[in-house]
């Protein structure tokens, strides 16, 4: 392939994936990696280099907005970053010692599984419901911009809850996603959806504040290892910001229920990844 | 600051404890370092692509297989070096290793934030983010 060639397709699928990766708060990079590896015959260090990359751009494009319009719960983010910090390392740490295709056996019938509860929303707490005490220690109930019947907009309070359960699931299942390579995005939106139950859209931006630290804290291992090929970076990171900027416009105007279908196809996507590394062997 | 946001209205019942429009005048700061830490590497990303495709576009690329490329474009400080030439190549890399370090900028202006607020219980926990960042990947350096 030539290199304009190869520059143009990557800075289009990066964009799609910038689009879908902002919108669900998962990065995008689950949906590159099998492009990268399948369509364009990439080697899979690469592409799981340039994937880092795009989960960066993504993250950072369209936490911007995000933030002003008042979707993100910083509060939340940078406790729950804690928990993701130290089980990204964990994983690393305990990587040597422990069979990865078991786990990525075991992890992707988690998120086959995650993908069907995500289908069935639960109702988000009104803010008249009892106070959770730890929440309320860690000062983390908020309000987030919704459009009130008749079609005017407003900011809507919600209730945090289960804030040591939602912190526990994201060192465990943050530790699984480290050791396999995959879901650290997953993890956080179903932690904060499923157990803290906090409304879909602010947990998605939420994620998405945070997976830019989570992949910046390994970049660094990635660029020194040399899998950070230009190339191929650049194009996906120019690729992915753009899709993220345009990602950001089109969330306030989205029905959550379609922003939860985008969610489960997504997380389907990884868990088929996963399985297709261990099926070839690149885990 | 303009606050795009559309203020509470009554009807939404706010819990008392709820400080969220007032902190949130300095969490636009935050949105606006991220704004500013993209806007730069996509402008040195863009610069280095297009002076690559200029030269290089009708070259064959193979990535088929995982070589060891140029070592000099692995780690921070040569790629600046390189970068300064004006070699396509770095400066792409160099946008990218912008883009990189937008992120953990935005931890350390999220300290500085809970600073500003004198709120120190996530001065505290920010704090500990930081920290564990920064062993991790120290620790990653000494593999």
């Amino acid at each position: 392939m030539t290199a304009g060639l190869l520059v143009t397709l990557l800075f289009g699928s990066a964009l799609v994936a910038g689009f879908a990766g902002a919108l669900t708060g998962l990065g995008g990079g689950v949906v590159l990696i099998p492009i990268m590896v399948l369509l364009f015959g990439i080697d899979l260090r690469y592409a799981v280099g340039a994937s880092l990359i795009a989960v960066i751009a993504t993250s950072s494009g369209a936490a911007a907005a995000f933030i002003k319009e008042g979707y993100t719960n910083v509060r939340v983010g940078v406790l729950l970053e804690v928990a993701t910090v130290l089980g990204a390392i964990a994983g690393a740490v305990i990587a040597a010692y422990v069979s990865k295709d078991l786990i990525a056996v075991v992890f992707s019938c988690a998120l086959f599984w995650s993908a069907y509860t995500t289908l069935r929303p639960l109702k988000p707490l009104p803010p008249d419901t009892h106070p959770d005490r730890v929440s309320q220690y860690f000062r983390l109930d908020s309000e987030y911009p919704t459009k009130s019947p008749d079609g005017t907009p407003t900011m809507t309070a919600y209730r945090v809850h289960a804030v040591p359960g939602a912190l526990a699931i994201m060192l465990g299942a943050g530790l699984l996603s480290a050791l396999v390579g995959i879901g650290s995005g997953i993890v956080k939106v179903f932690a904060m959806d499923r157990l803290m139950r906090l409304p879909f859209k602010v947990s998605t931006t939420t994620s998405n504040f945070m997976i830019g630290v989570t992949a910046a804290a390994s970049a660094g291992v990635y660029l020194h290892r040399g899998q950070i090929e230009p190339a191929i970076a650049a194009p996906i990171a120019a690729g992915a910001l753009g899709g993220s900027l345009v990602g950001a416009r089109v969330l306030p105007r989205i029905k959550t229920l379609w922003l939860r279908r985008l969610f489960a196809v997504l997380v389907i996507c990884a868990g088929i990844e996963l399985l297709r590394r261990v099926i070839q062997g690149g885990m | 600051m303009s606050d795009p946001r559309p203020s509470s209205t009554a009807g939404a019942s706010p819990s008392p404890t709820n400080t969220a429009p007032v902190e949130h005048a300095t969490e636009v700061r935050l949105s606006q370092l991220l704004t500013l830490g993209t806007s730069i590497s996509a402008a040195v990303i863009l610069l280095g692509l297009a002076t690559y495709l200029w030269r290089h576009a009708s070259e064959r690329l193979d990535f088929t297989a995982f070589r060891t490329h140029d070592a000099e474009l692995n780690t921070p400080s040569t790629i600046v070096a390189k970068a300064m030439t004006l070699d396509a190549i770095a400066v792409m890399q160099l946008g990218v290793l912008l883009l990189v370090l937008t992120p953990i900028a935005r931890v350390a202006f999220t300290l500085v934030m809970f600073l500003v607020r004198r709120d120190w219980l996530y001065v505290a926990i920010a704090a500990i983010v930081l920290v564990v960042l920064s062993l991790g990947l120290v620790g990653f350096r000494l593999h």
